[in-house]
């Protein structure tokens, strides 16, 4: 069995739990407590990720920390379409990469800002909010081009990567940190998109959205005729 | 400094900046908008927030018909705005006065136009077609932004080791300027939205260039990238500030959706045996209100006498409304008169009551019920359950081939539709029980309209397969239980400080009529709605199918033509 170290309000520990859902894969959590009581500390969590940090993995002998290392190992393991991380398509592999070390970027400003403004952490918050306006305004930049070659994802194809995933929650919890996203519109469809995915499951902060125009109308006939 | 101008048209979007069921964000002079396009195509442009506890609408969900706040599910209609659903108060059609506050828009040249003020005449800037370039929020103002782009370069062929040539710069109007390439076959229009005092959203449409898109859009991108970097590296002349008035001042005061108009009969069709149609557009230029499914017209017929016809259209049917009118045999005149005094080009009164048979949001799958005539509202419910891409069974009982009205929209809705034809009183009972029972009921919700006694059949076959009351709605035509003569009673009309007697027999309406009381009636059945009439006290006695349990329980409200106290005191608020 799987388990996550998981807190429910971290952006990190929910983009794991995101792949999970999509993969159909059963695990269970043991909830660390990040605030007020700062868990993620404790003598007892450093033994499992001495950074103490959130999220952690463990799946059978193997312990693993970092969300972006985590999510590459579950599509790896256990993604049988092998579209989420795809291991035979080595310029795939490059640019989600790229996107997985742009969502560390994301971390460390709109995370951080929203810790700053949630739990009084002590950040310069309007340094962080600089920094994220600065990477958002490059996520925008390359979603409007991909969209304006008929692409939908982070890294080109037809289908998402775990790119889109790693990216997606502080995109989506902007707001908290005090950062709007009312200049980013190719963003703001992209996050309608990753919402439509199935298995996609939501957190607080992260609303659901309306199902798609294209869907097929579900009109089966189940009466006796 | 960006001025706003309640007179003028701005740009506040463009066109796939809305697409479907998506909610943009959107920003002019400070205020916020929630922009977005239902099913049908029609764009809103609507305050950036919750008339019930404000939260910003473009959080949203854009259902293809109405936006629906992410905080307490408060759902607002498409083009009117009207709110059309409380979760907590499922079971009222009107469960709120509030109304998101809406700017009027229109569509042009791929952008969103919108003006505070809805009587300004139609925007006149002509951007013309062309290549749509990637749009850019800059943080300043947009004269600093307009002093900006005499010093734009571009390559006419998007050729970024090109040196580019001076453009000639003509200004279209104050916030749209052209560029023109060397030789003038390519021109560039830049058109600037101010979205706030420091922020203007810079626009572009390339036109005649024919190199490859993707190549100049990149060469544009950067360029225009260069010239946001240069300008916000210099000191803002402008500080930010927010909008120092309120949006709602700026607008006109916002009177409730039109509710009665006048309408022209576009076509007349014979939809089966005894069963027309009517398409009716509206006689001047005033637009057609949105009706929701269930939603019926009240109509003055040639003869006089108001009748109510439920719509049928489909959500993407806005220019017009149809309904259907069957001819009934003890017509006491208003079906005669729409069979035989109704052309082409008739101009008939119309007026919108409130919808008393909403298809109410639940995530149940509904099962549609239809006798005869009754298809009419739950055909409208069908087409939008389908646009939606919503599961449901349409369930149309119906004497013969011959009397299957509307055969066109039925085959659009494909093997939903389930006919039953020419079925007795015992057959149709044992189908309602195989369409009722046997089945994980509270999955389900369940919409009659037809004859009362088939109405009465559907309502026992549901309780005793156990679907709840809630989950059974009605629309009737009419009240076929004969109305008690009742108690004799006084009524106090409060406002005109009148009092008078009702003898057992005579009905409330009659002796309001007798004394000179002008209220308003049609049905005089207790179907209707027409006469509603607000009550200040007394001990009612309801006959009335109009009103829900609730609002009769409430004693605040009665149907003077079928209701009525028994006995003591009536105080009226008349």
């Amino acid at each position: 069995m799987i388990t996550l170290y998981d807190y429910e309000l971290s952006g990190n520990c929910y983009k794991v739990r995101l792949l999970l859902h999509i993969l159909g894969l059963s695990y269970q959590t043991e909830d660390i407590e990040f605030f007020p009581s700062r868990q993620h500390k404790s003598e007892a969590f450093l033994r499992v990720n001495p950074l103490g940090q959130l999220p952690a993995l463990r799946d059978g002998d193997l312990l693993l920390r970092d969300a972006q290392a985590i999510l590459v190992y579950l599509a790896s393991r256990y993604d049988t379409s092998g579209r989420w991380y795809p291991l035979d398509q080595p310029e795939m592999l490059g640019k989600i990469n790229m996107w997985l070390a742009f969502a560390d970027g994301l971390t460390g400003s709109i995370s951080a800002a929203r810790l700053h403004d949630l739990f009084f952490f002590d950040f310069d918050a309007d340094q962080c909010r600089a920094r994220a306006h600065q990477l958002l305004r490059i996520l925008d930049e390359h979603l409007w081009f991909e969209e304006s070659t008929g692409g939908s994802w982070l890294c080109g194809g037809d289908a998402p990567t775990i790119a889109d995933l790693a990216c997606f929650p502080y995109v989506m919890l902007a707001d908290e940190g005090g950062i709007s996203l009312i200049d980013y519109p190719a963003v703001r469809r992209w996050t309608d998109r990753v919402k439509r995915i199935p298995g996609f499951i939501v957190m607080a902060g992260i609303f659901p959205v309306a199902p798609a125009l294209e869907t097929a109308p579900r009109t089966e006939s189940a009466l006796p005729s | 400094m960006n001025l706003l101008d309640t007179g003028r048209w701005y740009p506040i979007a463009r066109s796939e900046d809305a697409p479907p069921r998506h909610v943009y964000q959107a920003q002019l002079f400070g205020y916020e908008f929630a922009v977005w396009r239902d099913d049908g195509g029609s764009v809103n442009v609507w305050e950036n927030r919750c008339p019930h506890r404000g939260l910003k609408l473009s959080l949203g969900i854009n259902t293809g018909s109405e936006l629906r706040c992410q905080y307490h599910g408060w759902t607002y209609a498409s083009g009117s705005g009207i709110c059309t659903h409380v979760p907590a108060h499922p079971g009222l059609a009107e469960p709120s006065k509030a109304c998101a506050l809406a700017l009027a828009a229109v569509e042009r040249d791929g952008f969103i136009w919108c003006a505070f003020d809805p009587a300004t005449a139609a925007p006149d800037a002509a951007i013309g077609a062309g290549l749509t370039l990637r749009s850019l929020p800059i943080e300043r103002d947009a004269a600093a932004v307009r002093a900006a782009l005499a010093d734009y370069r571009f390559d006419a062929d998007g050729r970024d080791d090109a040196e580019p040539a001076a453009a000639a710069l003509r200004e279209l109007t104050p916030q749209i300027v052209e560029l023109a390439a060397p030789g003038g076959a390519v021109r560039l229009v830049f058109l600037l939205q101010p979205a706030a005092a420091h922020k203007t959203i810079l626009h572009a449409v390339l036109a005649g260039a024919s190199a490859d898109p993707e190549r100049l859009r990149r060469h544009h991108a950067q360029r225009m990238n260069a010239l946001r970097a240069a300008l916000e590296s210099t000191e803002p002349a402008v500080p930010a500030t927010e909008p120092a008035v309120p949006m709602h001042k700026l607008l006109p005061v916002r009177r409730p959706p039109k509710r009665e108009f006048s309408c022209r009969v576009l076509s007349r069709r014979q939809e089966s045996d005894g069963v027309i149609s009517l398409e009716l557009a509206a006689a001047d230029a005033t637009p057609l209100p949105v009706l929701a499914p269930g939603a019926h017209l009240n109509l003055t017929t040639p003869s006089g006498l108001v009748r109510q016809y439920s719509v049928v259209n489909g959500p993407a049917e806005r220019d017009t409304i149809v309904i259907g009118i069957k001819r009934e045999p003890d017509s006491r005149g208003g079906s005669r008169s729409m069979h035989d005094d109704v052309r082409e080009g008739t101009l008939l009164q119309a007026s919108v009551p409130r919808n008393t048979f909403p298809l109410v949001p639940s995530g149940k799958r509904p099962i549609l019920v239809a006798g005869g005539i009754g298809i009419t509202p739950l055909l409208s419910m069908a087409q939008a359950l389908r646009a939606r891409g919503e599961a449901f069974e349409l369930h149309y009982f119906v004497r013969g081939e011959q009397f299957v009205s509307f055969r066109e929209r039925l085959a659009v809705l494909g093997d939903a539709v389930r006919l039953h034809l020419g079925l007795d009183a015992a057959q149709t009972t044992t189908a309602l029980r195989d369409i009722l029972h046997g089945r994980p009921l509270e999955q389900f919700k369940v919409y009659a309209c037809g004859p009362g006694p088939m109405l009465e059949l559907v309502r026992t076959t549901a309780a005793a397969g156990g679907i709840g009351a809630d989950d059974v709605h009605f629309e009737y035509f009419r009240n076929d239980a004969e109305p008690a003569p009742g108690q004799p009673f006084t009524v106090r009309l409060q406002r005109s400080a009148r009092e008078f007697a009702v003898p057992s027999g005579q009905t409330l309406l009659q002796a309001l009529h007798e004394q000179g009381i002008a209220v308003e009636a049609s049905c005089e059945q207790g179907v209707c709605g027409s006469c509603f009439t607000e009550v200040v006290s007394g001990e009612l006695e309801h006959h009335d199918l109009y009103l829900s349990a609730a609002e009769k329980a409430s004693g605040k409200c009665l149907m003077p033509c079928v209701s009525r106290a028994r006995g003591g005191v009536l105080v009226l608020d008349l």
